[in-house]
């Protein structure tokens, strides 16, 4: 199942819904027609929302073996010319009213809402062969550091997907994250290898809309990220009269505990699966998953290996820790661990450089039962909702805007600290890129170091200090 | 504070913008400001604004600056 080559098989059965169903052919004939607008072996941008458009595109694009980046629809007109510059996509697979590509760009081919603008200037890439699909590795920040997967990784892992949460054609889930994202890729793709039939909505689950569609359309599972499910909390899912769903899935950064304890009791009582999963963009999407008998028993665990993967767990020294309850940095061995990263254009055309194995930066112990449970975190790595983000990326593009800071913080907590008296100016170019919810910007006097100069970010304040 | 602008100020203070901001035009889902992590915090700032506990019928139905007024009243808040 290399390429969604085999899914027409699927033929008259319904792929997609989006306001009305589009059979497995139908999706196949639009999106091997966008895929024939390019031609060859190139590379091209997707700008993804939840809507068929960007669907048949990768649809598409996977198909004819082109290579796409994917993006989210709303990126920040710099960031995505700043991508432009760097990787030099031949087209880029758009809303046709995109204004900053409308006025550069030349379209041509549309398909609904969606266009292909053509880039200028067109290049000749080098594009390794197992080279199938690009990633950004944080949502918000901007960075060009991309992801590189192959055929392999993404369809190895779509299978691994479908064997432990046991999806078949009938399942029917409903889109709740960007597709842009490895764990709503991950939706997709593994739904359309099985046959299902995926419900597209750009709607969240705090619109009647969304809700509407789930009872309408029969819809039987759902993922989200931590946010996700207090939002779902919030709107009391307990009281929803929901019949036809059967699993939920979990991924994307750890729940609190409470709000893990509440949901296996809801779930338990409403008749359904929860899974909790984790991974990471490096290694496709998935990598390990808790089955949900073991949600009370285990709980706060990522669970276990996916089916085809093996976690172990590895002292400083790269040495093999054996015994449980010892931690060390969690390591991740399949098919799934992605080729690598991109950081310039060059570094398309090189081949596989992690060779199946992942070092994930997430420090991990195992318990008696080869449960794995995760304890924090070597890199400067924080999640907000749901979103990974470099802490030194943070730095960087700050010090990019004119401002010297140090930040730091926990999941859904960012601190940035400032010796100047421009927390507002601050402010603004976090707001331009992310969410300023969760996000502390403090002025201090100094930055505690050791006496090597090293940052102690431990002995950073966590409210304001200053003294003058 | 009269109600209108306890309301404005919700707003400001929940999805961060402008005092300036057109507040009249914002939707859900279609200003920048105003997606679901936005909603949450400005649905927390009625809440305690106005002293009321919003429903998921309320909290889903409440998408355009306009409509929250609309629902706000029907909970007995008063916009003169």
């Amino acid at each position: 199942m290399k390429r969604f080559d085999t899914i027409g098989q699927y033929g008259e059965r319904t792929a997609i819904y989006a306001d009305r169903a589009y059979s497995y052919d139908e999706m196949i004939e639009a999106a091997d027609a966008i895929a024939r607008e390019v031609g060859d072996r190139t590379l091209v941008f997707c700008l993804c929302a939840n809507t068929k458009e960007s669907i048949f595109g990768y649809v598409g694009f996977l198909r004819g073996r082109i290579v796409p980046l994917l993006l989210d629809a709303a990126i920040h007109s710099e960031q995505l010319q700043n991508l432009i510059d760097r990787y030099r996509p031949t087209h880029i697979w758009a809303n046709r009213e995109h204004n900053q590509l409308a006025q550069e760009m030349d379209t041509t081919y549309g398909y609904g809402d969606y266009a292909l603008f053509e880039c200028p200037h067109v290049i000749e890439h080098e594009l390794h062969d197992e080279l199938a699909l690009l990633l950004t590795t944080s949502g918000s920040t901007g960075s060009p550091k991309l992801v590189r997967l192959s055929y392999d990784n993404l369809f190895h892992n779509a299978a691994s997907i479908v064997s432990y949460l046991n999806i078949n054609e009938d399942d029917r889930p409903i889109t709740t994250l960007p597709m842009n994202y490895s764990y709503g890729l991950s939706i997709i793709n593994s739904h359309l290898v099985s046959g299902a039939t995926i419900v597209v909505t750009e709607a969240s689950v705090m619109q009647k809309e969304f809700w509407q569609l789930c009872r309408n359309q029969h819809v039987t599972t759902f993922g989200g990220v931590p946010f996700v499910y207090e939002m779902l909390q919030r709107l009391k899912f307990e009281t929803m009269e929901l019949p036809s769903l059967t699993k939920l899935t979990q991924a994307g950064g750890k729940l609190n505990p409470d709000l893990a304890s509440a949901f296996t009791g809801i779930c338990e009582r409403k008749g359904i699966q929860f899974f909790t999963m984790y991974g990471q963009t490096e290694a496709t999407a998935r990598m390990s998953y808790l089955p949900p008998d073991q949600n009370r028993e285990k709980a706060g665990s990522i669970g276990i290996a996916i089916p085809g993967g093996e976690l172990t767990l590895r002292k400083e020294t790269g040495e093999l820790i054996t015994a449980p309850n010892v931690v060390g940095e969690l390591v991740y061995q399949g098919a799934n661990v992605s080729l690598g990263y991109a950081e310039a254009l060059s570094d398309l055309a090189s081949g596989d450089e992690n060779e199946g194995v992942l070092y994930t930066g997430d420090l991990a112990y195992m318990d008696e039962d080869g449960y794995f449970f995760i304890v924090g975190r070597i890199k400067r790595m924080i999640k907000m909702h749901g979103n990974r983000i470099s802490l030194d990326e943070v730095e960087d593009l700050l010090r990019a805007h004119g401002h010297e800071c140090v930040c730091t913080g926990t999941d859904d907590e960012l601190y940035v600290y400032t010796l100047h008296d421009d927390r507002a100016a601050i402010k603004q170019v976090i707001k331009d890129m992310m969410h300023t919810r969760g996000v502390t910007i403090l002025q201090i006097d100094a930055i505690p170091r050791n006496e090597s100069g090293k940052i102690l970010y431990a002995a950073l304040p966590k409210r304001e200090l200053v003294t003058t | 504070m009269n109600n209108i602008e306890l309301y404005k100020t919700a707003f400001i203070n929940g999805l961060d913008v402008e005092p300036d901001a057109s507040f009249e035009e914002m939707k859900l889902g279609v200003t920048k400001e105003w997606d679901s992590i936005g909603h949450m915090t400005l649905i927390a700032e009625l809440e305690d604004a106005f002293d009321v506990d919003l429903d998921s019928d309320v909290i889903t139905d409440f998408n355009t600056y306009q409509s929250g007024i609309d629902l706000l009243k029907r909970l007995g808040v008063d916009f003169g």
